[in-house]
């Protein structure tokens, strides 16, 4: 999978993290380097999401080459729960969240 | 990391590699495993004995189901699937891979099969065509390995052009790995698509895709007049010394992971809670001494299993609880799988066809574990659902590749993930928008 589509595919997690967390009004912004691609999502919501920590812990999952290639195609399906967070965080080399009501981002680093 | 007051909320992830001293950890116990195999095997019988039975093993055309024990001896099976794995952990090692869920699976599953169709001649092709696929593509091996790894589940497919259609051996050596290395090279992206077809529902993916391959291959042959039938060769002499093999791997398994665990349980109650659907590492979620009391907890509920069914241990059985064992670090444990097993029993029971101590219905519920995500995602319920369908199921579809596919069962639960998972996402769905409706209507 070349580096646009897994950006692609990085969108639509987090993107629908965004929805099933009610949050609204989202920008989206893609950045590609020569380090690699930039992405940060933004929305409006009056609450911090619940579950903030759990989502920083499965980001936090060591990036690792040897299995990304080969399920990289399960990101962005159907299906969006933990295990695909886990695999969000293994292609991903950084991820910042921030909240300062009413403003939410999420903002990660993959390098190439 | 994290900064918080409460207007503003700052966090940053802090990702940890793991350590030398883990990673050389992992690597010790998987050589440490090829190790007792290897053992086993030459301490087992004479060695004239045992190497007369490993050529027999490494000149068959090895389709399902050809029991190594019985086709070659008890020694050399176990020598061959000791030397098998420990040279794809070399590989791994030497690739500087971490050792994860993934890996494991792999490695257990090369070390399963070699007791029914994996031998040293006929797995290497594949991971050649795997390198070819890296050089290709120009990324490193190790992106690759795993599916590679897996791929062997082919390697009959080389054995049978090799040995099997009575071709001189100096056209069908090199017929047979042309054709090996050429899968090889299709498996990565093939494997990697197919996920999409059952959404990680099915653990082993590359027995649905080598399943494909295969089923076109016999297609093939089979047009132009070639006979690919499956066998049924299997062992019934050793049954307690497998028995004690198991018991005895499992308890230590058990004892090493609780040591390394810190003398305690912790981490296998996380593990009980996940789903098990792809991907769920357990090395990442609860580290190495939990997974492999997890993984020692369903070698002996496996085991328990063929002794509830009053069956013979042989090769394949072996295989199978090995394999299965292997995804036990990557998405079985006790409580997902347990369902599947239970159908396929009470399935076998209840039909007129099967007889519960057969080695294929046994197989069909130690494999069956691979749709333990529909268990362990949607519920108990659907899980029963799933290993009647994939009894049903899984006989049949042998014929399709007549059995140069090893992982059978994995393609049988490919289609069953792929049917099921759709509908009951549908049927949740629209349970959910009614509840919602409900509650406004209220």
């Amino acid at each position: 999978m070349q580096e646009r589509d897994k950006a692609k595919r990085i969108i639509d997690e987090l993107l629908t993290y965004f929805f099933s967390n009610d949050i609204e009004e989202i920008r989206i912004g893609v950045d590609f380097t020569l380090e690699g691609f930039y992405i940060s999502i933004q929305g409006k919501t009056e609450q911090e999401p619940d579950n903030l920590l759990h989502l920083l812990e499965l980001l936090n999952t060591p990036r690792d080459l040897s299995i990304e290639s080969y399920y990289d195609e399960l990101l962005g399906i159907t299906h969006h729960e933990e295990e695909d967070y886990h695999l969000l965080g293994l292609m991903i080399d950084e991820a910042e969240i921030s909240f300062d009501a009413p403003l939410f981002e999420i903002k990660v680093f993959r390098k190439k | 990391m994290a900064k918080n007051d409460s207007q503003t909320l700052f966090l940053h992830t802090d990702k940890k590699q793991s350590n030398l001293k883990e990673k050389n950890f992992s690597y010790y116990f998987l050589i440490g495993y090829c190790f007792i195999l290897i053992v086993i095997g030459l301490f087992s019988e004479p060695q004239g004995i045992l190497w007369s039975g490993m050529s027999r093993i490494l000149t068959s055309p090895s389709n399902l189901l050809t029991d190594y024990i019985e086709l070659g001896t008890f020694g050399s099976a176990f020598v061959n699937s000791g030397l098998l794995t420990l040279i794809s952990v070399l590989l791994a090692k030497k690739e500087k891979i971490p050792i994860n869920g993934p890996m494991i699976a792999a490695l257990f599953t090369v070390s399963g099969c070699s007791f029914f169709g994996k031998n040293l001649y006929n797995s290497i092709p594949i991971i050649i065509g795997g390198l070819f696929y890296a050089k290709i593509v120009k990324k490193p091996f190790s992106q690759f390995i795993v599916v590679s790894l897996f791929g062997s589940a082919l390697s009959p497919i080389i054995s049978y052009l090799t040995f099997g259609i009575s071709l001189p051996l100096i056209y069908s050596i090199p017929l047979g790995y042309l054709v090996g290395i050429f899968i090889g090279l299709i498996l990565p992206p093939l494997a990697s698509h197919i996920l999409t077809f059952h959404q990680g529902f099915s653990l082993y993916n590359v027995g649905f895709t080598s399943g494909l391959i295969a089923m076109m291959f016999t297609g093939i042959l089979r047009m132009f007049g070639w006979k690919i039938e499956g066998k049924n060769l299997v062992s019934t002499a050793y049954h307690i010394r497998l028995l004690f093999f198991l018991i005895f791997l499992f308890i230590l398994m058990f004892l090493v992971g609780f040591f390394v665990n810190h003398r305690s349980l912790n981490g296998l109650k996380e593990i009980s809670k996940t789903s098990g659907k792809l991907i769920t590492d357990f090395i990442s979620i609860a580290g190495v001494g939990a997974t492999m009391m997890n993984m020692a907890l369903m070698g002996l509920l496996l085991v328990g299993y063929t002794q509830v069914s009053k069956t013979t241990l042989n090769g394949p059985i072996v295989g199978a609880i090995l394999s299965a064992v292997g995804f036990s670090a990557f998405g079985n444990h006790l409580f997902n799988s347990l369902p599947l097993l239970i159908s396929v029993y009470l399935t076998a029971l209840w039909s007129s066809v099967f007889e519960v101590s057969q080695t294929t219905v046994v197989l069909a519920g130690i494999f069956g574990t691979s749709l333990a995500p529909i268990a362990g995602y949607y519920g108990i319920t659907f899980g029963l659902i799933a290993g009647f369908l994939h009894m049903s199921l899984v006989t049949n579809v042998s014929y399709l590749h007549g059995g140069l596919n090893l992982y059978n069962n994995g393609f049988s639960t490919g289609f069953v993930a792929a049917v099921m998972v759709p509908l009951l996402d549908n049927i949740l769905q629209i349970r959910k928008v009614k509840q919602h409706a409900r509650k406004r209507q209220g």
